[in-house]
């Protein structure tokens, strides 16, 4: 009996330790620091929006990912600037005062003064230089892909001055301030990235742009604050919230019960969860960008170029785009976008065509014999991608094509993959902004470990000639063959343009902005406002 | 061990019925599906139920693709519960024998058995499964194997420790006097006084493994679509909520149905089985 | 007693060590962290430098040495996918579980026992019943069918409880209580208790108790509740573990930034330091609280066999 006593109270006492413990852990739970507050009162102080996805860095320059490119527009400045409300794409000076070309392949850059960084010290070409020159040089195998796709041409930035810089290419470079202006060759701090190193820096960025960042965790928030000391006009928002919320149910409670702003990542099909708010207004457009079929031209079954061809005319892109996407989305009708503008956007070609009695003829010439082909795609990433591929497969089916749909975590590159969805997004607004990323003769696609694509001589010579010729009907010429080889030898299938949605509280006045790459928000002065009511 | 029908309670015998009812349209799923379940619909997206509007070529209504709920629920039922039960009974079969040799034969292996089940009882279940999904792909076969894998511990456990009390026994010692075969034993007088143990805790583990696959699933880490599982066609559902409520509202009722019925067998069962096991 | 004691940490400490090796390997297996973060390709001659850069590509068994040596100092290395510390993110992250599931299994317990006890008391009672019949059925409900429906109730059409994030009290809600709900949370306790309770009343010497005139509410207060602890106990920590799986699900509902939710991304980015962090931590709760168990059975009953079957 005594043991029993003994060693009850012994329980008790342990117990009553533990419950102790877990108490004051919750307590220390209940009292943490807040998240976003409610927002009663000036709306413009304080902006909350709600994304899909998170980057893991801020280093704009190891980054080319659409999520990382809905913040990069607003924590980096560029040298280069686009007037994001404008028609057609149209320069203006950011960080560089005035750039021209003053041999054929050196450019000179002329620095603003007096521009602060956000922990006081003033921008001089040695930040540049260093930006720059950090991605040439790969000093960190994230910049990889970002120099491959806007920097590959340039040997070095050499500082003149202290405002003055040049820039040696290694071609020509026509398109210099294509280039030169996509956020992810924006300007940091040279002494602070050195002092606290690479990942450090990447975590907490300190740039000159309107916002400057406070606080970072990727699996969950961002926060920013207004820069008082910003050289260009001052950010609309004292304070802007990013919060990670990737369920779409969740996100958009979040908008209806007044605790996110701002939403991002609503498909047609959501919209009439929304519909009928009238606090909520939904602001959407076709998005710069194809859904695509990559097709492996190194596949013993899809080699042949009169099966790649049947394959692209046995798709009806506009019944897609209607029964998927309520008719919103854009069908693919040239691979290429009106935002280039003529003489760059040639507006005779209409080179992808529904044609079932075309698809057929070409079938039978390649003399495909039912072998079955798969499309393969990575889950949950491109929106519908697995309808859209359910339903060609049905078309195909309808000429006499075996297809089969596989959907994998992700998709290795393989010799054994015949079709693999993708998309094609325009990096600037010019044909080579997603040519030259996606099919460079030396490219991703057309070396190991994808190996899918196999430009001709005729394609490769043309390909020299549309990037890095300075005049602009070669350059349409060069065009036009280049677009002459996809129509015959369809190393890709353009599905549609697809189409998605912003949510937001009717009060907050946005209109997506312009000439910039998809996914971009827009926070800065003259993008955004949001009245209170 | 056999009761007759009218002895039990009323409870029992709804639930028995029900699942019957769900047993029978699982094994006849093909016969009894008005529709193909994968086939979708672009047209006929988000039909409301027949008895919420919508017409009678759809009794459940339609989902975000235009595929027929209620013969997606039939196969999916199928597929979610073929997965419970055969994981089940992986994890158990392997357990069982486990247990079994290692609280009859002792020694080392006892050991090494019991280092075994420590070391798999220390990692988190959701992490094993997760790691095997990833590396072996979402098949159906690997997450059967998985779920099996996972909770093997338990059964060993029990087994062995109800072998190492039989084995004192004396019907068994008296065996041994006789030369009978380890087999022998185990299969004639030992296996019995397990086997009723066992049935009982297959029955109340069936619904903690089935809701485990459709939380999996349900996050989207389970069987991959279009195969449609019920926690499957909860999660994609849910997104539709506001709109289209039954493509997850059906699924969810046969879950909580199949568990329920199943559970409450199992806690009858228990009382019944374990009075006796006192009493030994 | 301390024998037994040292004994069992000897073997808690290999079974660690087992783990480490176990998930060392097996994450490894899952494929390339570097693949993943780059769906849309990556630059020519990228993988290889990534994996210098992080050496993976040296057999595994100089790896495991590299760890190991770094772990000593307590470097468990850098989150591949986010580049900080894996210890910074595990325990900011962890710690937010920690909030919600310490609040779960303090309710989730008190409620548990009380109810129990309550339940085993009035057995016959006609409301006891009804509660019972209700507990059936919510067990039998998942967590995430819950979750998603006190969401759509609360959230959507109410708007009277926040959606997503933590911090303040009303954050909080709505994710415990789809922690004490269904089999996680207080349900299996109540059961476990009301059973032992109903268990040890019938038997002899609580029969003789009662007849000698104790009176059945004390005497299931001291005895019986007494003698159930050791099932309760286990039941307990089988909660506690059930707890980190329940809360994948509401923390991915609820947008609750939490260990949940980084280990299934940690997984499935195959980012193999995080992993293998966040398994040994975990691994190492599980095998402590195992370890505390068995000195408490130690403590509460010497009765018990060092090596038997504990069931």
């Amino acid at each position: 009996m005594q043991m029993h006593m003994g060693s009850r109270v012994i329980t008790a006492r342990i117990t009553a330790l533990l419950l102790v413990i877990f108490m004051v852990t919750g307590m220390a739970g209940c009292n943490s620091q807040g998240s976003s507050p409610s927002n009663t009162g000036n709306n413009a102080e304080h902006f909350r929006i709600a994304v899909q996805a998170m980057p893991n860095t801020l280093d704009a320059n190891a980054a080319s990912s659409n999520a990382g490119i809905q913040i990069y527009h607003n924590i980096y400045d560029t040298l280069v600037m686009r007037d994001t409300h404008a028609n057609e794409v149209k320069f203006v000076p950011g960080l560089a005062e005035s750039w021209q070309m003053i041999d054929d392949l050196t450019w000179e850059i002329k620095l603003r003064p007096n521009v602060k960084f956000h922990n006081g010290s003033t921008m001089t070409a040695e930040d540049v230089a260093y930006s720059m020159n950090r991605v040439i040089k790969q000093e960190d195998p994230a910049y990889l892909i970002v120099h491959s796709y806007l920097l590959a041409n340039f040997d070095n930035f050499e500082v003149k001055d202290d405002l003055t810089l040049h820039a040696h290419t290694i071609k020509p470079e026509p398109l210099f301030e294509h280039l030169m202006s996509d956020s992810n060759v924006g300007i940091s701090c040279k002494a602070y990235v050195e002092s606290v190193g690479l990942d450090a820096a990447a975590q907490a960025p300190v740039t000159t742009a309107p916002y400057k960042v406070t606080s970072f965790d990727s699996g969950q928030k961002l926060e920013l604050e207004r820069f008082d000391e910003y050289w260009g006009e001052k950010a609309p928002f004292q304070k802007v919230t990013y919060t990670l919320v990737p369920e779409i149910i969740s996100r958009i409670t979040a908008l209806q019960n007044k605790e996110a702003d701002f939403v991002t990542n609503i498909p047609p099909d959501q919209e009439g969860t929304l519909a009928g708010n009238p606090d909520i207004k939904l602001v959407g457009d076709v998005l710069q960008m194809y859904h695509i079929y990559r097709i492996n031209m190194n596949n013993p079954i899809t080699n042949n170029a009169d099966l790649r061809a049947a394959l692209s005319c046995a798709i009806d892109r506009q019944a897609l785009a209607d029964s998927l996407w309520d008719g919103k989305a854009e069908a693919a009708d040239s691979p290429q976008f009106s935002v280039y503008g003529e003489p760059l956007f040639i507006a005779d070609n209409h080179d992808m065509q529904y044609d079932v009695e075309k698809a057929k003829e070409l079938l039978a010439q390649s003399g495909y014999n039912g072998e079955l082909i798969h499309i393969y795609n990575k889950a949950h990433y491109y929106t519908y991608a697995d309808l859209a591929a359910l339903a060609v497969i049905d078309m195909w089916k309808a000429i006499g094509i075996n297809a089969e749909f596989v959907e994998l975590e992700n998709v290795s590159p393989s010799e054994d993959i015949e079709i693999q969805t993708w998309s094609n997004p325009l990096y600037y607004m010019d044909p080579m902004g997603y040519i030259e990323r996606a099919w460079a003769p030396e490219g991703e696609v057309a070396t190991p470990p994808i190996n899918q694509f196999v430009p001709s001589e005729e394609y490769i010579k043309q390909f020299e000639i549309a990037r890095y010729n300075t005049d602009i009907d070669q350059r349409v010429a060069a065009l036009k063959a280049i677009y002459k080889f996809f129509h015959e030898e369809t190393p890709f299938i353009y599905l549609y343009k697809p189409y998605e949605s912003f949510g937001m509280n009717a009060n907050v006045h946005y209109e997506i902005p312009r000439n910039v790459r998809t996914y971009v928000i827009g926070l800065r002065a003259g993008e955004i406002s949001f009245s209170a009511p | 061990m056999i009761k007759t029908w009218n002895e039990l309670p009323l409870r029992i015998k709804v639930c028995v019925v029900l699942l019957c009812v769900v047993l029978f349209t699982v094994l006849f799923a093909d016969f009894l599906m008005p529709y193909d379940p994968d086939k979708t619909d672009l047209l006929h997206k988000t039909l409301s139920p027949a008895f919420m509007g919508g017409n009678a070529e759809h009794i459940l209504g339609t989902d975000e693709l235009g595929r027929d709920v209620l013969s997606r629920v039939m196969y999916g039922a199928r597929i979610s519960i073929g997965i419970a039960l055969f994981g089940l009974l992986i994890g158990c079969g392997f357990g069982l024998i486990l247990g079994l040799t290692a609280g009859y034969f002792g020694g080392w292996w006892d050991r090494v058995a019991l280092m075994l089940i420590n070391f798999q009882q220390s990692i988190p279940f959701i992490l094993f499964v997760l790691v095997g999904l990833v590396i072996f792909g979402r098949s159906i076969p690997v997450l059967i194997v998985l779920m099996g894998i996972a909770r093997w511990e338990t059964y060993a456990k029990i087994t062995r420790g109800l072998v190492l009390s039989l084995k004192k026994k004396q019907y068994v010692e008296a065996a041994k006097c006789y030369n009978a075969s380890p087999l022998r034993i185990l299969a004639r007088y030992i296996f019995p006084g397990v086997r009723t143990y066992l049935i009982v805790l297959i029955t109340l583990n069936f619904p903690l493994i089935l809701l485990v696959e459709t939380s999996l699933s349900f996050v989207g880490i389970g069987v991959q679509p279009p195969t449609a599982t019920l926690g499957q066609m909860v999660g994609t559902g849910k997104n539709y909520l506001v709109m289209a409520p039954w493509i997850s509202i059906a699924p969810a009722i046969m879950i909580v149905v199949v568990a329920y019925c199943i559970q409450h067998i199992g806690e009858h069962m228990r009382e019944r089985f374990d009075v006796r096991l006192l009493e030994k | 007693m301390i024998k037994y004691m040292v004994k069992k940490a000897g073997i808690a400490v290999i079974t660690l060590f087992c783990v480490l090796v176990f998930i060392f390997v097996f994450a490894r297996l899952t494929g390339n962290p570097f693949e993943i973060m780059y769906p849309d390709g990556m630059a020519p001659g990228q993988l290889e430098e990534y994996n210098a850069k992080y050496g993976l590509d040296q057999s595994y068994g100089r790896q495991f040495v590299l760890y190991l040596t770094n772990a000593f100092h307590g470097d468990f290395g850098d989150s591949l996918t986010e580049r900080r510390p894996v210890t910074d993110i595990f325990f900011s992250r962890a710690g937010e579980t920690l909030k919600l599931g310490s609040w779960a299994l303090l309710i989730s317990v008190t409620l548990g026992v009380t109810l129990g006890i309550l339940m085993a008391l009035y057995q016959g009672n006609i409301l006891v019943k009804i509660a019972d019949h209700t507990m059936s059925v919510l067990y039998a409900v998942p967590g995430f069918i819950l979750a998603i429906f006190l969401l759509l109730i609360f959230s959507y059409s109410l708007r009277i409880l926040p959606s997503q994030g933590g911090g303040s009290l009303a954050h909080y809600v709505m994710p415990v209580a789809c922690l004490c709900i269904g089999t996680t949370g207080a349900i299996p306790i109540i059961r476990h208790v009301r059973n032992s309770i109903l268990e040890t009343l019938s038997q002899d010497y609580i029969r003789t108790a009662v007849a000698k005139g104790i009176g059945k509410k004390k005497t299931i207060l001291r005895h019986a509740f007494r003698n159930s602890l050791i099932p309760i106990l286990t039941q307990i920590s089988i909660v506690m573990v059930d707890i980190l799986i329940g809360s994948l699900i509401i923390e991915r509902t609820f947008s609750w930034p939490g260990i949940g939710t980084t280990l299934v991304s940690s997984v499935m980015n195959r980012d193999f330091t995080l992993v293998q962090f966040s398994v040994l931590m975990l691994a190492a709760v599980v095998i402590l609280i195992n370890y505390l168990l068995d000195i408490l059975y130690m403590v509460v009953d010497p009765r018990i066999e060092v090596e038997g079957s504990k069931t």
